[in-house]
């Protein structure tokens, strides 16, 4: 590593939402889904080929093949986003026409949160604003100066945002404390999942491009499980 | 494993751990997650519990 590796601080209750949300009823082992699903890795990996696409294409129609086809063109980026996360999910499932099916890859219960977070990467680095969608040329220049680090790194908070969310929605918490601050799950992605990112892109190697994706999952295990004895050890 | 309680498929028990995690003021300050090759020895362990609790303490 050519950098310091960063120690995540989190709060109980993130903690206690990576705990549920990868299954405390199982073994640490066994808890890997999050990390090793086939959506999350091809989602981290064509965010960071964003960039090098866009700026290979030397101000030409931006392809994105063999994920789209010519008949997938659209001047509308929100249509763009949505057929991109269609391409992603068809070869998740084995149904893409330009990718051969991976025996052991299948849906998971995390695809949403990844397909989620695609869409929330694109659209703040393509500048969208409060529903509002510049031209689509516009959004790829914009895209393109980020770097793929940068752009994995928001895919990755979000990612672990949207997941802990769906916990929080579901453990019904605000229903059930009203008094809860407006700005408790908004934390839940600008605090606790920042400080994981911060802690896996710490332990990567140095640079601007985009990360192994394989080296990310292994990293990113290895904290959730960290995560885990930290919070079994928590008092109840 | 208690009753399922929502569409996500958790547990009472888990809403109920979540809840409990968010209505205690003390639970808010942020715990360090230490990394196993980071702290290597027992005296580095006890050292880091130390730190954790005089942060806890301070928070």
């Amino acid at each position: 590593l050519s950098q310091k590796a960063h120690i995540p601080q989190l709060r109980a209750v993130a903690m206690s939402l990576l705990v549920v949300a990868t299954g405390d009823n199982k073994k640490i082992p066994e808890a890997i889904d999050i990390v090793h699903n086939a959506a999350f890795r091809y989602s981290l990996e064509l965010i960071g080929s964003f960039p090098g696409i866009i700026q290979n294409s030397k101000g030409r129609t931006v392809t994105f093949r063999p994920w789209l086809s010519a008949s997938d063109s659209t001047q509308d980026f929100f249509i763009f986003c949505g057929r991109l996360l269609d391409a992603i999910d068809r070869r998740v499932r084995g149904r893409h026409e330009e990718f051969d099916p991976v025996p052991e890859e299948e849906p998971s219960s995390y695809d949403h949160a990844a397909f989620l977070a695609v869409a929330q990467t694109l659209c703040r680095a393509a500048g969208v604003r409060g529903a509002k969608f510049p031209p689509i040329g516009e959004c790829f220049s914009t895209i393109a100066e980020e770097t793929p680090r940068q752009l994995q790194e928001s895919f990755l908070k979000n990612y672990l945002g949207n997941v802990m969310q769906d916990y929080f929605d579901g453990s019904r918490a605000r229903a059930t404390l009203p008094s809860l601050p407006p700005e408790t799950e908004g934390r839940l992605r600008s605090e606790d999942a920042a400080e994981l990112v911060k802690a896996v892109f710490s332990r990567m190697q140095a640079g601007n491009g985009p990360v192994n994706s394989g080296a990310l999952q292994q990293t990113l295990q290895h904290l959730i499980a960290q995560v885990w004895l930290a919070e079994s050890a928590l008092d109840d | 494993m208690g009753s399922t309680s929502n569409g996500r498929g958790m547990t009472d028990a888990q809403s109920e751990k979540i809840i409990r995690r968010l209505d205690d003021p003390s639970l808010e300050r942020k715990i360090r997650i230490v990394d196993d090759e980071e702290v290597p020895t027992p005296e580095a362990r006890t050292e880091a519990r130390k730190k954790r609790e005089e942060e806890g303490v301070r928070d």
